[in-house]
């Protein structure tokens, strides 16, 4: 596996923030079902993220975008701000054209769309590596 | 033997008598004679030297005529000569000559034997007659001169005795008195014709009339004056039809006011209706004429025809007056003023428009100072040599609409006026007046005061209403856009959401199936991302990211992006814009809206594969430029409604409610350049 975490099974630990709790359930299944990843916590708001941030041990943080409160790119600078190692992936329904930038400039390794589950895992995997997912 | 008819004393007084009765004769003669005709002179003469010969008995007699040059005298008239002599004989002037003696001499000779004569010598006309005796005397000229010589001869020896010298002495002063009498009336004759000729030569008729009243003389031009024949047939003044106002009665006719009581007319106008029926106006003068004992002998009479005068006088004053009803009827006040600035004239109008009359207010320009006025602006009152009429007198300036403030004279009622000012001048350039015209303007200053409130007011209603309007506008945009976005949160936070599930799930069932089963999802894969394609650019499209607070370089790029991926039409960005901008959500939505339906004209007309999208922000406004050196296109069609619901026309409404504007540049073949404007953006 190319994936740097050192805990017991050796997956990357995954922290969702995603809103939309189908949405939610679904990723939760899609990387639940991969061998090197599982979700070690999903949440639908910010606020929630950051609530449990410190009690969590997380390897890549996967953010919605658009979120009800404070944005998914804001989350990722907050949390960077706390630990700046942090590996962030955004994951957004919304056009990368217009968006990818406030992905990096929040810190996050790459910026994926909702639409296509495989990419999804591909940039996962990536930004678990610390490389950046998007050319 | 010597003839001596005088030695008897009976018989010398008898010849004296005879003598005087001859002298006294001829002086008849010549007195009733002369004045008739020159030629009665020759007659005289003739008779002279006949008488004088008989009185005397002596063969011949002579008048002797010096002749121009002194050297000779012609035999002018004679008796007793040979035929053919008198009129053309000569005798010599010289002291050989008895006649030149006696010229000479000037005073009577008398020759007792002319061959013994020792002071002269016998001509040959008196040689070649036998002449023996004789004596000659001086006939003196009109002008006291020597004229000539009287002589009487006789072929026998004759003693003259001092009576005969005194008669043949007395005849030749008469014959010098009658010429000189002729002379006189020579002379009386050319000052006649002279006078005669000024007379009908004179530009004035001329009417001489007796103490009777009788008609002596009428030039020609009386009788073209009065289209009669001089002298009328009743020769009567009182024919003429003269007048004045009326008929003259005949005691007040200038002329026989003169012949009555020699009154001097001078000057007098009458009116005279000539026999073709025209009427004359005539000017005339009398005096009349007195003897030395001061009695009126004859009245003379003077007319100067002033017909045309009178006429072109009659018309000047018609047109005068004319003009003067023409001053009066109009509504301007009109002020005439003579060089010094006295006012001499003025139309009804100055009186209503001053209040009362302003000739009698300036005898010059100085006194205008009396006049209340004011300049508008300043409020300062208008000295005398700041008048119109005043800087018109002195400068020659033309004042066209000066306006002024004025009071009434008396009643402090004030208005406004515009004056107009001009001077007169001479045929020599010469300013000898001016004049001013005022015209009343304060209703149409009142009315256009209340005609400005009223526009002023209607324009604020205009101006909220629009705000009004732009409000509604306003708020009509943002409900819209409130509702775009509600739908599109939907499509985004729902909709997409469970696409993106189902897509996953699918995903994850995928990995579960066999091969042909991985068909058939493959292809509901497909259909899914199919529908996550449209809902995604459905909601782009609702609400694009522009709106949701990103700003407008964002929402150009996420276009640019859009436009090139749908219609292949590279989009040159020129974004001279911050990210976070200032501008309304409804402001945004309609820029981009605006820019947007730009970009679909090029893709539509343009026949380009790329274009320009320029934006700025500035003074206090924003600036967006689309551009293409493509086709170009008609503006004028685009600008209608087409199928597309937002078109060119709708967006120049709608950016004409928040105030700002489009401009299209373009023809065929010349590119296209749109230009958007909207302010109050900072």
């Amino acid at each position: 596996m190319a994936h740097g975490t050192g805990h017991g099974d050796g997956k990357v630990r995954v922290f969702l923030v995603e809103d939309h709790p189908t949405m939610r359930n679904m990723l939760r299944k899609l990387i639940d079902r991969t061998i090197d990843f599982r979700v070690v916590a999903a949440v639908s708001t910010a606020e929630e993220a950051l609530e449990r941030f410190d009690r969590t041990d997380a390897d890549l943080y996967m953010v919605d975008l658009s979120l009800p409160g404070m944005s998914g790119d804001a989350l990722i600078a907050r949390l960077r701000q706390q630990r700046p190692e942090l590996r962030a992936l955004i994951v957004s329904g919304h056009e990368r054209a217009l968006y990818e930038h406030l992905a990096f400039r929040a810190g996050a390794l790459g910026y994926v769309m909702k639409d296509d589950p495989e990419e999804i895992l591909r940039a996962a995997r990536r930004a678990a590596s610390g490389e950046r997912p998007n050319p | 033997m010597t003839f001596n008819p005088s030695d008897d004393p009976t018989d010398a007084r008898t010849i004296r008598a005879r003598q005087h009765e001859v002298v006294a004769e001829l002086g008849t003669f010549a007195l009733r004679n002369l004045s008739r005709s020159p030629t009665e002179l020759d007659a005289l003469m003739d008779r002279v030297v006949g008488q004088v010969a008989e009185t005397l008995d002596v063969a011949y007699c002579k008048v002797l005529e010096l002749l121009p040059g002194g050297g000779e005298m012609l035999l002018r008239a004679g008796v007793g000569w040979c035929e053919g002599l008198v009129g053309k004989a000569t005798v010599d002037t010289g002291p050989n000559s008895q006649a030149g003696y006696t010229l000479w001499s000037d005073e009577p000779v008398v020759v007792e034997v002319l061959s013994s004569e020792s002071r002269f010598t016998g001509p040959d006309l008196l040689v070649e007659h036998g002449v023996v005796s004789g004596m000659s005397c001086v006939i003196t000229g009109p002008e006291g001169e020597l004229w000539g010589v009287l002589g009487a001869h006789s072929t026998s020896l004759r003693r003259y005795t001092p009576d005969d010298v005194f008669f043949l002495q007395s005849v030749a002063n008469l014959l010098g008195g009658a010429l000189q009498q002729q002379a006189a009336l020579g002379a009386l004759r050319a000052s006649e014709e002279r006078l005669n000729r000024v007379l009908e030569h004179l530009p004035v008729g001329v009417i001489i009339a007796d103490a009777d009243g009788t008609l002596l003389y009428g030039n020609t031009e009386i009788e073209r004056l009065f289209d009669v024949r001089f002298p009328p047939e009743e020769g009567d003044w009182s024919k003429f039809d003269c007048m004045r106002d009326e008929p003259f009665p005949p005691e007040r006719i200038p002329m026989n006011r003169t012949l009555r009581d020699g009154e001097f007319v001078v000057g007098e106008e009458m009116r005279v209706r000539r026999a073709d029926g025209d009427m004359r106006h005539l000017t005339v003068n009398t005096a009349p004429v007195r003897d030395e004992l001061g009695r009126i002998v004859l009245g003379v009479a003077a007319f100067t025809d002033i017909t045309e005068r009178k006429r072109a006088h009659e018309d000047r004053d018609r047109e005068h007056k004319v003009l003067l009803a023409v001053l009066d009827a109009l509504p301007t006040a009109v002020i005439i003023a003579d060089v010094e600035g006295r006012i001499v004239r003025e139309n009804a109008a100055t009186g209503e428009l001053w209040g009362e009359s302003t000739v009698e207010k300036a005898s010059s320009w100085r006194d205008y100072g009396a006049f209340p006025a004011w300049w508008p602006e300043s409020g300062e009152r208008i000295a005398a040599e700041e008048w119109a009429m005043t800087r018109a007198l002195r400068d020659g300036e033309v004042t066209r609409n000066e306006l002024i403030e004025y009071e009434k004279l008396g009643s402090g009622e004030r208005g406004y006026a515009l004056n107009n000012a001009a001077p007169v001048r001479n045929d020599d350039g010469m300013i000898v007046g001016g004049v001013v015209a005022m015209m009343d303007v304060t209703h149409r200053l009142t009315a256009e005061r209340l005609l400005r409130e009223h526009k002023e007011l209607l324009e604020e209603r205009v101006r909220q209403r629009t705000d009004q309007v732009r409000q509604l506008a306003g708020s009509l945009s943002r409900a819209e856009q409130v509702e775009r976005a509600r739908i599109a949160q939907v499509l985004h936070d729902e909709v997409q959401q469970l696409l993106y599930a189902v897509k996953i799930q699918i995903d994850l069932l995928d990995r579960t199936l066999g091969t042909e089963a991985k068909q058939e999802l493959s292809d509901s894969r497909e259909l899914l991302q199919n529908a996550i394609d449209s809902t995604r650019r459905l909601t782009l499209s609702i609400n694009p990211p522009v709106l949701r607070g990103e700003g407008l370089a964002a929402g150009f790029r996420w276009l640019a992006a859009e436009v090139e991926e749908t219609y292949s039409l590279h989009i040159d960005l020129q974004l001279e814009l911050d990210e976070k901008d200032p501008l309304a959500v409804d402001q945004r939505a309609l820029i981009l809206r605006t820019v947007r339906e730009l970009l679909f004209n090029v893709v539509k007309h343009a026949g380009v594969d790329r274009a320009v999208l320029a934006a700025v922000m500035q003074d206090g406004g924003l600036r967006v430029e689309v551009r293409d050196e493509g086709k170009g296109f008609d503006a004028s069609s685009a600008f209608g409604r087409n199928a597309r619901s937002f078109g060119l026309a709708n967006i120049c409404e709608r950016l004409a409610l928040h105030g700002g504007a489009l401009e299209i540049d373009t023809g065929e073949g010349s590119g296209t350049r749109a230009m958007v404007w909207l302010p109050g953006v900072e």
